[in-house]
């Protein structure tokens, strides 16, 4: 299992939390705003002129999800939730800089309200949804309720529309394959999950099989 | 890339074409910037439109969209005529000797290259002579009118600047400005760097235009040295390492391609097709990354006598299966189910109104997603009554990009580790988690109920334990590893074609060649052997950590850099001295010898290649028009490529006056494809609110339409409305006006607004099938 | 004392300055709508506080497009502050000029007088604009906005250097410098107000902009296009390409 925190080796501190360490500031500046367990500390969001003072006490390294610069970006993590994603100072591509895209990055899970609060994106997925035939509305599944229809109709359309062999030139030629299932990978998901997706399908024998580096 | 991003810096001039990098690929601009200011680079941008990249070109050139091929074509042909091309790169490291069948030749009267047969072209007359022996005759010369180099000079003389004006648009002393500046590279020691992105795929003959980049770059001896390269600036933060994992039709991963029932019924009918023939060139070892890839999967199961499993994986049949087939064959009611896995071709497909309804006739569509997808969403988009569609939809909540663990390749092809910062929101689970369980449920399926041919399911090599999959079991099967001691290979040197060995993706062997400290996670941001922006102790980049690729060719034949102040690798006397892994022999082996095979991977002549017999359409890119154009093709008599493939015949024929303009999208700084991943962050919502449409002030004041009017812009195939953009960005092109429009929008998220692909049409290169998604005709009235 | 060098000339416009300066100062989106031209918003607002301009020009016959990063300039000599009827206005050790909201009280006096129109008032009736990222200057590290820059159009360093780096890159280019004496310092190829900085003092007898509460998080306005957290009407309005008719006009006048 892969370590979590082997970043944490190689990886310099930043220089702003030098910094402030020195000046003695690290106490106050610990302070997070808008996280779930304040809100419920505080009650109703309030307005207010200004949240405390942004700052996290853990960076984790990740790399921006949009183009593909591959630029570095750190994420600043406070009692277990995201609070700011930064440039990666140490990447050498982006030297900590970051485009509108990459300086948004999270906005990917958490928006801040009118209030100034920070709040999970209200339109992230957080619930599995399913939509029967002729359905007008989403209504929700548990996973594995949904995992076990899906394998089933998985099953089904690759069991009735299976070829095994085919004929080529007159003789048979040993195919298997289906040409009922598509599947369509992703460029916004990671290596290890797209090969994981390509052993599942190509075992399945999908041929109909494409993704993004065709649009 | 054959180079990277930081390399930028090398570049004595770079020219973008087909590419908007200050909009699409921000971070760029830090490294152009830095080449301007420490190197006087000259930066040339050639667009249709005035972009934000265009705002800081010492030159811009406007091109008509889908000329390409004109303009380039023009700047071979300069570089011919004045001899400004690099002699002994040329005579030594590409194919310009070769002579070619007597039997060869181009036909502007008809458009043709010999070997036409009526529907597609046979090529037997696009081969080289070859003398008793079997070896290719050369003519170091270059000077018999059958070698390439002669050749090549012949195709483009009528590539004139003034013919590329007529052709292109662009006035003729800016192309003469651009042709002459970038020419200036071909001189020994300068660098000129072309980066490309969609702006010349996306075209029935976008792999033409890549591949005259390549000619050029040839020409100049640009290809393989620091500042230089054919850059393609990759759209998605993994499409590289998407694409390099194989996630398409035609391809296993690594770039291995799928067995076809007509030609490779067997592994031994594989190996004689696809791997002998290739021979000399490192392709010749593809069994040995098949047969690898098979023990990955299948595991003890795939031996010597079962052909190691090869029949577990599906054949082709010899049909199209990229995106715009499989849309068509959908609608046609042959796919049944489908997953869209963070895919939105409901926006982001070419000709989204028939994509959309191809949804309509699947049974099921399982779609896994961070936020709500328009494609997901299909059955209540507008204009439809959801009770009429019985698709089954599931809508999986997945997490985003650092809620869970995994590395990406950027387009200099460096495979970075992303740490997971969080746990995704609500009941979000990783794709890898998502994957694994749907695996091992129909595998409890099959193993519990049988059914059709289970063997490649119950027999597949999974085991990534429990809960959330072990990503590091992932990676070192992807890695590669002996399978006797199980150690980790640094290099995909070490893999066999005799079962001992297993690697899910050769090209990635040495990616995570530790458990401990894979390479993919290092961290070296100081090790900068001579300042030349290699990094190479920073992550990992593929092929063995190679960061410029085709390195030999940064040094002449005798093994001296072409530019000794920037040198990666170098002939001592006795030995090469390496800062860039070496894609050569290197150690002590002769420059004599190294300089025979400077592009290893381009079998069987391991020469860069000026004449190219593989492309479908020709093996020198020719110009066509785009299949709808408004004028007729002035460099041939034959309008469009004669190999583009195409669904339906819903299409504006040349001149037709109800769809008198050229229409092309693109995207914008602050949002991202189809918007799933942008459209729903409230800051870019604030940057770049709604869907707009961009024209030139003459086709404002023709069509009465004032800068903020709603606009509606129609192609035979659909018509949207969306906010006029009234700008001198855009200036008619030999008086054809070009409208321009992003394509982020939908009906899903926080920001909604019209789908710039209800205009497009499904038609596509002749060798990718990538759609023509730049220019199509349209025309444009006020509304409202 | 530190500085920050705007070199417009590098500026891509890519924005990365807009969201970064929401991201470390934690402000919600405002709501916006597209007009005719990418700049957006077309003015500072309660929560946007840093924002770059774009201006389109034709020159010789050839379109050219400048871009240039505003927020709020630090003026050696702040209208805002001298104006300010409760003293909430004062100066940092920095440099900067700094707001206090316990003495605000959202008068709006301070918006009325600025040059570049910078201060807004919030529903909470406070003024709101950029405090050089007072957390972060005070720390010896640069604002938000130039970390995130990366085309190297902002610097951030000592007055001298930034002041002879800018000097010497408009020399370079031809161009000009703009305020030497604020905390933020151009280099221009144009005149100031053909990148709409310094645009004068609002209609004294206007009131200060808006600002609330609004949708932020909540039901979304699917119509509007984006989520906002309300508080801009006065974020509407014309197009903010000038000039886009023609008209070829002088480069750097002003040198």
């Amino acid at each position: 299992m892969a370590d979590e925190k082997d970043f944490s080796i190689t990886i310099s501190r930043r220089t702003f939390l030098k910094v402030t360490g020195t000046v003695g500031l690290v106490s106050s500046f610990y302070v997070i705003f808008g996280t779930e367990e304040s809100l419920a500390k505080k009650g109703p969001p309030q307005p207010v002129p200004e949240p405390p003072k942004l700052i996290w006490s853990e960076e984790v390294p990740t790399i921006c999800c949009y183009c593909s610069c591959g630029c570095g970006a750190l994420c600043g993590v406070e009692d277990g939730e995201v609070v700011a994603v930064v440039g990666d100072p140490d990447h050498p591509i982006n030297g900590g800089t970051l485009c509108s895209k990459g300086a948004s990055l999270l906005n990917l899970r958490r928006t801040y309200d009118a209030y100034r609060n920070l709040v999970l994106n209200p339109e992230r997925l957080t619930q599995v949804l399913y939509r029967a035939p002729g359905g007008t509305d989403w209504q929700t599944l548990d996973w594995n309720t949904a995992l076990n229809m899906i394998a089933a109709r998985v099953k089904a359309t690759r069991d009735a529309y299976f070829e095994e062999t085919a004929d080529v030139g007159g003789s048979p030629v040993t195919v298997n394959r289906t040409k009922a299932i598509a599947h369509w990978g992703s460029a916004a998901i990671d290596n290890e999950e797209n090969y994981l997706m390509h052993k599942l399908m190509r075992s399945l024998g999908v041929i109909n099989f494409d993704h993004h580096a065709r649009l | 890339m054959t180079n990277h991003w930081i390399d930028y810096k090398n570049s004595d001039v770079i020219m973008c074409i087909g590419l908007n990098t200050a909009e699409n690929h921000p971070i760029s601009m830090k490294w152009i910037n830095r080449a301007r200011e420490d190197n006087g680079c000259t930066f040339i941008v050639v667009d249709p439109r005035f972009t934000r990249t265009a705002a800081l070109a010492d030159i811009y050139a406007p091109v008509r969209p889908g000329t390409d091929i004109a303009f380039i074509g023009g700047i071979i042909k300069y570089v011919l005529d004045n001899n400004l091309y690099n002699e002994a790169y040329v005579a030594n490291y590409t194919n310009a000797s070769y002579l070619v069948d007597p039997g060869y030749d181009f036909d502007p009267d008809t458009g043709f290259f010999s070997s036409w047969d009526g529907a597609k072209y046979t090529k037997s007359s696009w081969v080289y002579q070859k003398d008793g022996s079997g070896n290719v005759i050369k003519d170091p010369t270059l000077t018999d009118p059958n070698c390439v180099f002669q050749l090549l000079k012949d195709h483009y003389a009528r590539y004139t600047p003034a013919m590329v004006s007529t052709v292109t648009g662009c006035p003729q002393d800016t192309f003469l400005e651009v042709a002459q500046t970038f020419a200036s590279t071909g001189t020994v020691g300068k660098a000129g760097g072309i980066s490309y992105a969609m702006g010349i795929t996306q075209h029935t003959y976008g792999s033409q235009n890549c591949r005259i980049l390549c000619v050029l770059q040839l020409l100049l001896g640009n290809m393989g040295i620091p500042g230089g390269g054919v850059n393609a600036q990759r759209g998605e933060a993994n499409v590289q390492g998407s694409t390099d994992m194989g996630m398409l039709f035609h391809l296993l991963p690594g770039y291995v391609g799928m067995p076809q029932q007509g030609s490779h019924a067997t592994l031994q009918d594989y190996v004689d097709k696809e791997v002998t023939p290739l021979a000399p060139s490192y392709w010749m070892n593809k069994d040995k990354f098949l047969i690898s890839m098979l023990k990955a999967w299948f595991g003890d199961y795939a031996t010597a006598d079962n052909e190691f499993c090869y029949q577990y994986i599906p054949k082709l049949d010899g049909t199209n299966r990229s995106h715009m087939a499989i849309i068509e064959k959908m609608h046609a009611g042959e796919v049944k189910g489908a997953f869209a896995w963070g895919q939105n071709f409901a926006v982001g497909g070419p000709k989204a109104g028939r994509e959309r309804e191809a949804l309509d006739k699947l049974d099921w569509l399982v779609a896994i997603d961070i936020f709500e997808t328009e494609t997901a969403a299909f059955w209540k988009r507008p204009g439809v009554n959801p009770s009429s569609i019985n698709t089954e939809v599931f809508l999986l909540p997945a997490a985003n990009s650092y809620e869970k663990e995994g590395t990406i390749a950027n387009s200099g092809r460096w495979i970075q580790w992303r740490y997971q910062a969080v746990e995704p929101p609500g009941q979000a689970k990783s794709d890898l988690w998502i994957a694994d369980e749907l695996f091992k449920r129909i595998r409890g399926l099959y193993a519990s109920e049988g059914g059709a041919f289970p063997d490649p399911i119950l027999e597949m090599n999974w085991d990534y334990g429990t809960g959330e999959p072990d990503i590091a079991q992932v990676a070192a099967e992807i890695n590669g590893y002996d399978i006797a001691s199980g150690s980790l290979f640094t290099s995909f040197g070490s893999l066999k074609n005799d079962g001992t060995t297993a690697c899910g993706c050769w090209i990635y062997c040495g990616y995570y060649e530790s458990w401990g400290n894979p390479a993919c996670k290092r961290r070296d941001f100081t090790t900068d052997p001579g300042g030349t922006g290699l990094f190479p102790s920073w992550a990992f980049a593929w092929p063995l950590n190679r960061r410029i690729i085709y390195n030999r060719c940064s040094c002449d034949p005798a093994g001296n850099p072409w530019n000794p102040d920037l040198w990666i690798v170098r002939w001592n006397g006795s030995s090469w001295e390496t800062r860039d892994v070496p894609d050569f022999g290197a150690g002590t082996t002769a420059p004599s010898v190294t300089a025979q095979a400077p592009f290893i991977m381009l079998g069987p002549e391991r020469q860069g290649r000026l004449f190219a017999a593989g492309m479908a359409e020709g093996p020198f890119p020719e110009h066509y028009e785009p299949k709808e154009s408004p004028v007729s093709n002035a460099l041939n008599n034959l309008q469009n490529n004669p190999c583009l493939v195409v669904w339906g015949s819903d299409f504006a024929a040349v001149g037709d006056p109800n769809y008198p303009y050229i229409c092309s999208t693109y995207r914008v700084s602050e949002h991202w494809q189809s918007g799933i991943m942008t459209r729903n962050c409230p800051w870019l919502n604030e940057l770049m609110p709604n869907m707009f449409v961009e024209i030139s002030t003459t086709l404002a004041s023709a069509k009465c339409i004032s800068n903020g009017d709603m606009v509606e812009v129609s192609t035979v195939r659909g018509a949207i409305t969306a906010i006029a953009c009234v700008t001198n960005r855009l200036q008619p092109l030999n008086g054809v006006e070009v409208i321009g429009m992003p394509w982020h929008w939908g009906y899903a998220g926080m920001s909604q607004g019209p789908s710039a692909n209800m205009l497009t049409a499904h038609v596509g290169d002749a060798n990718t099938s990538i759609p023509e998604y730049k220019a199509f005709l349209a025309n444009i009235r006020k509304v409202g | 004392m530190s500085k920050v060098l705007v070199d417009t000339s590098k500026c891509t416009a890519c924005r990365g300055c807009q969201s970064a300066c929401k991201n470390w100062n934690q402000l919600p989106a405002e709501l916006t709508r597209f007009t005719g031209s990418y700049e957006n918003p077309p003015a500072f607002l309660p929560y946007t506080w840093c924002r770059v301009t774009f201006n389109e020009y034709m020159e010789g016959g050839a379109v050219k497009w400048y871009f240039a990063k505003l927020q709020c300039m630090h003026c050696a000599e702040p209208a805002c502050m001298n104006i300010c009827p409760e003293g909430a206005i004062s100066r940092t050790f920095l440099g900067s000029v700094t707001r206090d909201w316990d003495k605000c009280v959202g008068c709006g006096k301070c918006g009325e007088v600025c040059p570049h129109q910078v201060p807004k008032v919030s529903s909470l009736k406070k003024m709101m604009k950029c405090d050089f990222c007072y957390d972060r200057t005070s720390a010896g590290e640069p604002p938000a906005c130039v970390a995130t820059c990366p085309s190297g159009a902002l610097t951030f360093g000592d007055d001298t250097s930034i002041l002879a780096a800018a000097s010497a890159r408009a020399s370079q280019i031809g161009g000009t410098v703009y305020g030497e004496d604020n905390l933020f310092v151009y280099v221009l190829l144009r005149n100031k107000s053909d990148y709409k900085i310094e645009p004068g003092p609002l209609n004294p007898g206007s009131g200060p902009g808006g600002g609330g509460p609004g949708g932020g998080g909540g039901p979304k306005p699917k119509d509007a296009g984006a989520q906002g957290a309300g508080g801009n009407e006065d974020a509407g309005g014309g197009n903010a390409d000038e000039d886009t008719k023609g008209g070829v006009k002088k480069q750097a006048a002003a040198g």
